[in-house]
């Protein structure tokens, strides 16, 4: 009987937290769904469960900072991914994914010195590289950035993002002839980009 | 608020520390602006003036984004008529310094700043000579200011809304010989509510800032007790820098401004003189990614509210700036 009685008991504790797991998971599918509805408070809503149970997750931290990001509380998602990045200072996830609330914020320099930070750790990080290009763009730092994407353009020879900072770049150095050139590659990337097209039929 | 020996070297130090920061820091966290700047005025019917030659220079070091800090020095000499009511011609000596924080708040849609600045100057009269006064007949003359101007604004992320909320307290004391008979002292405190927003994408910035200036009863400004003024600004930047022309702003003062500070361009206005309006068009030039220059030529019209006279003045401006 007793044998019973306890076999019972660990039947019982076995559901229990196999119905823990699930309903995590059941947390974590859902804020995927929301996410990919754009119903993106209410998916901060649900990580905000999560991460009340699991405060140590950066992982966690750092989608719900990605979540407030689109959703528009660049604050919040700040706040979140610097959370992340001192639970996990390791993380190049979080360090990237703060370099876009910093620069829908248009705080460039920040954003510049997040960069440069990851560029250290990781020297041919792309997204390191293309949002410094963006925050480069934002100072109106021309010739550096026209610099840096010729650079980088070399390790990315399939990337049109970075011939676009490219062309932009030497257009306002009206360098013409360099942005034409860079513009034409843009159009052999992705044929019928508009900025593109447009340069090329106004010069 | 004054700048004695021990009070400059404190700012040295500082400024030290801050070069020496940035260097340590190693990623550049710490943005270094420094520039020189001159101005001219000649006036036209002035019962006093005849012109102003200025000179001056600031140092600024930011932070990233989130503070910026500003030591800067001018010095002005005015020229005098030689008619029996002036004084000797003018030195004018200002320092100030500007500190200033950005704060991010919960939900807000942009920064929220946070100023605060200081000025001490004083305005040296050359010696000149009373008539009937027997034996000592020369009287020197110091008017000694300082401003306390703290000020909150905010731009949203877009940058394509302003507001800010300014307040100026002025504080000016004459000294001098007691051989005749000295203009009161006065104390200013101006408040300067302002508004600005961005169209044409971003490319035209209009902002509106009014001059609300209470001053105490003095002499000084013949029984005048308040003053109102309404700045508006254009600013265009252009695309494609025409001559390397990187903007042009387009400003304009309406009304009555006299004791005021301006805190755009770091200016105490410290002479009695009502501004009746003005009328300025500066354009900014980027020389490569660093250096910038900035020239400025602006009309006008004052009234001398002691003497009860009108006249006016042309003004060149001039500021290179280079960052680090």
């Amino acid at each position: 009987m007793k044998a019973v009685r306890s076999s019972v008991l660990f039947v019982v504790v076995v559901f229990l937290l196999v119905a823990r797991v699930s309903h995590a998971e059941d947390g974590w599918s859902e804020s995927y769904r929301l996410e990919a509805l754009a119903k993106y408070k209410d998916a901060v809503r649900v990580m905000d469960k999560l991460i009340k149970k699991e405060p140590q997750n950066d992982f966690a931290i750092s989608r719900r900072a990605w979540l407030n990001y689109l959703r528009g509380a660049y604050n919040k998602a700040v706040e979140d991914y610097r959370k992340a990045i001192r639970l996990n200072p390791k993380s190049l996830d979080a360090r990237l994914g703060l370099l876009l609330p910093l620069l829908a914020q248009q705080r460039w320099r920040e954003a510049s010195s997040s960069a440069k930070g990851v560029l250290k750790e990781a020297p041919l990080n792309y997204y390191a590289h293309v949002r410094l290009m963006s925050s480069e763009a934002g100072e109106r730092k021309w010739q550096t950035l026209a610099d840096h994407a010729a650079r980088v353009a070399a390790y990315y020879p399939s990337d049109a993002t970075v011939q676009i900072y490219l062309a932009r770049a030497n257009a306002r150095l009206k360098n013409t002839r360099a942005a034409r050139e860079a513009y034409k590659r843009v159009l052999e990337r992705i044929p019928g980009h508009v900025e593109a097209t447009r340069f090329l039929n106004a010069k | 608020m004054k700048f004695n020996k021990p009070g400059r070297s404190v700012i040295f130090t500082a400024l030290c520390l801050l070069a020496s920061n940035r260097v340590l820091a190693g990623e550049g966290d710490w943005y270094i602006n420094a520039g020189v700047e001159g101005v001219y005025i000649n006036y036209n019917g002035s019962p006093r003036y005849e012109s102003l030659l200025g000179i001056g220079g600031f140092f600024q070091a930011d932070y990233l984004e989130r503070a910026s800090f500003i030591v800067g020095y001018n010095h002005n000499y005015r020229t005098y008529q030689s008619a029996a009511s002036a004084p000797g011609d003018m030195n004018e000596n200002v320092f100030f310094v500007s500190g200033k924080g950005n704060f991010h708040p919960g939900d807000w849609p942009g920064p929220l700043s946070v100023r605060l600045d200081g000025y001490s100057g004083s305005d040296k009269y050359g010696s000149f000579e009373v008539a009937g006064i027997p034996g000592r007949r020369t009287v020197n003359m110091v008017d000694d200011f300082t401003v306390i101007s703290p000020m909150v604004s905010y731009l949203n992320y877009a940058r394509t809304f302003y507001l800010d909320l300014g307040y100026s307290y002025s504080s000016y004391r004459f000294g001098g010989t007691s051989l005749i008979t000295l203009p009161q002292d006065i104390d200013v405190s101006q408040w300067t509510p302002t508004v600005g927003f961005a169209f044409n994408q971003s490319r035209d910035w209009l902002r509106f800032r009014a001059y609300l200036i209470n001053l105490s009863n003095s002499d000084r400004v013949n029984g005048r007790d308040s003053t109102s003024a309404l700045e508006t600004k254009w600013t265009h930047w252009f695309v494609d820098t025409p001559g390397g022309l990187d903007s042009l702003t387009l400003n304009l003062l309406l009304g009555e401004r006299i004791y005021a500070v301006d805190s755009d361009s770091y200016t105490v206005y410290s002479t009695p003189d009502m501004q009746k309006s003005l009328l300025a068009i500066d354009g900014e030039w980027m020389l490569g990614e660093n250096a910038r220059l900035l020239a400025e030529v602006g009309y006008t019209k004052y009234e001398d509210v002691v003497l009860a006279e009108d006249y006016n003045s042309t003004h060149f401006y001039l500021q290179w700036s280079y960052n680090w």
